[in-house]
């Protein structure tokens, strides 16, 4: 398995994929904290409170988007650019192909998401001494929601990898995605909020201690979003045993 | 030493293959012959674990693929359905592999120098032209420096020095006591280096045997007399296959020149000419009986 997550990354790092996804990732957190921090100025809110930190932190899992991109790249790019039979020709127990792809997607996913949350963290305490305040270090709210935001892309990669595996057509699994985290799944939360908590993007906010809504606690925000991951792949491990490659 | 017993694939309302059984014994080039659309590629997507048969087995060394421990090591392999990420280097590409199978670093440049590649190796397989990607996917294949190489068309946009070498490297693999099984629809370059020739057309094998058993040493009699009318009957009542060649040159198959020149005797029919021919029967004229394929004038 060493050497299967080892090709992984290593074709990662032979392509420039990865390094435009990182480049988009932090440049969009960087966009929403500096979008966050100055809303919430003008709306005279106290950036230093818990509620301050939360509106304006919270915001840096925007870009996990992007790792989620990146999962769907590792597993279903592969169909896309046929070196799916190569795969599975070096390895033909495919469920190790499946997770090495979907602990590849988490690994890296951790990576960018501390890149991320170390961006976020740097540029709000810089707009916090521009507006006159200290950002409070010692907040634990802000390292809770740091680590969220990490765990977060993390999971979005697995999640990518896992649904890439499942149905290997890329641009179908980051479109799917994204219309069901930025449209469909705020109609029915906004329909059945008991149900809702539960649905990915739900657990995602919560994980990042949105302040917006009455969210699950982070250990069940992230044992929930793993548990997409897992059952995803599971799915598609069972799928990909019995389907020609 | 490939085996493919009874295998059988329906794809929707289209049986691909139906109860394909043949062997490719080690030491001996196979080639794998039949018209676009016999069940080629799909015979071997099944030998390689890519497509599940729905009945039947393909074993590789007695094994299926997917028991064997370090697949990569015993069956080079190139198909089709292969492909490059049109931005990473071919030499990257083979080190994505040979990490993923465990091999080591140092066989990457070998095989980029063995399938004349290195000057090309670094820069992005998008841009290599068809000839330098089947040379990349070859490289690929002889990573492993395996037992059993399965080459799907190999030949494919290869140029005439590369067809040579390519026969070149199936005959020297084989002749180092390796398993070489090729497809191809392409008569001549099975007939330059199969040892060994399966013949498949729409989904079943319809014959299989050594190039020399299958057409090299088809004996044939080749009589001249000026009483056709006679010679005729007499060819149709001892059994022989008769083809008339001309005004009055007849070539017979099924008997030897010394029966032809007893029986001919015996009924009294004057010859001009008896002489006996060899290999006059080319892979062609077989593959076009054996085949559905059209020739095309």
């Amino acid at each position: 398995m060493i050497d299967l997550f080892a090709a992984e990354i290593l074709k990662l790092r032979t392509t420039r994929t990865m390094g435009w996804l990182l480049l988009a990732m932090v440049a969009i957190t960087g966009l929403a904290v500096t979008g966050a921090v100055v809303l919430a100025a003008n709306a005279n809110l106290d950036l230093q409170s818990e509620h301050g930190v939360r509106t304006v932190l919270h915001v840096s899992a925007s870009g996990a988007l992007f790792v989620l991109v990146l999962g769907a790249i590792i597993s279903a790019g592969e169909y896309r650019h046929r070196t799916a039979t190569d795969s599975f020709l070096t390895t033909p127990r495919r469920w190790r192909v499946v997770a090495a792809k979907l602990g590849t997607a988490a690994g890296v996913g951790v990576v960018f998401g501390v890149l991320a949350a170390g961006t976020a963290l740097a540029l709000a305490a810089h707009l916090y001494a521009l507006k006159g305040y200290t950002f409070p270090l010692s907040s634990s709210e802000a390292w809770q929601i740091l680590g969220g935001a990490a765990l977060y892309a993390s999971l979005l990669g697995a999640l990518g990898a896992a649904t890439g595996s499942l149905v290997r057509n890329q641009v179908a699994v980051i479109v799917g995605w994204l219309v069901w985290l930025l449209l469909a799944e705020n109609i029915v939360v906004g329909l059945a909020p008991d149900f809702g908590r539960w649905l990915p993007g739900a657990a995602g906010r919560g994980l990042v201690l949105d302040p917006n809504g009455d969210f699950l606690a982070q250990p069940a925000a992230a044992a929930v979003l793993a548990s997409y991951a897992i059952a995803i792949a599971i799915l598609a491990i069972v799928v990909e045993r019995r389907r020609d490659a | 030493m490939i085996e493919v017993i009874n295998v059988s694939k329906t794809y929707g309302e289209t049986a691909a293959v139906q109860g394909v059984t043949f062997s490719a014994p080690s030491g001996v080039v196979t080639g794998f012959l039949g018209p676009n659309g016999a069940g080629k590629t799909t015979t071997l997507r099944i030998l390689l674990g890519l497509a599940r048969p729905d009945a039947g087995t393909a074993l590789i060394d007695g094994r299926s693929y997917a028991e064997l421990p370090a697949p990569r090591r015993v069956v080079g392999a190139v198909i089709d359905s292969m492909g490059f990420d049109p931005g990473r280097t071919g030499r990257n590409h083979l080190r994505v592999v040979a990490r993923a199978a465990g091999i080591a670093r140092s066989r990457v440049d070998e095989v980029l120098d063995f399938v004349d590649l290195a000057g090309a190796a670094d820069r992005a397989a998008g841009g290599y032209s068809q000839g330098m990607r089947q040379r990349l996917s070859l490289a690929s294949a002889l990573l492993g420096d395996p037992q059993v190489l399965l080459l799907d068309e190999p030949a494919n946009g290869l140029d005439p020095a590369g067809m040579a070498w390519l026969r070149r490297l199936l005959t020297d693999w084989a002749a180092q006591g390796r398993t070489v099984l090729f497809s191809s629809h392409v008569l001549t370059e099975v007939e330059f280096v199969a040892d060994r020739i399966v013949i498949i057309d729409r989904g079943r094998v319809v014959r299989e045997g050594s190039a020399r058993d299958l057409y090299g040493s088809d004996r044939a009699v080749v009589v001249r007399s000026d009483d056709c009318d006679r010679l005729e009957r007499l060819a149709r009542a001892e059994g022989w296959t008769v083809r008339r060649d001309g005004a009055d040159r007849f070539v017979i198959r099924g008997t030897t020149s010394a029966a032809v020149g007893l029986a001919v005797a015996d009924a009294g029919i004057a010859l001009t000419e008896l002489s006996s021919e060899i290999s006059t029967r080319s892979l062609e004229d077989l593959f076009l009986d054996l085949t559905t394929a059209e020739a095309h004038a």
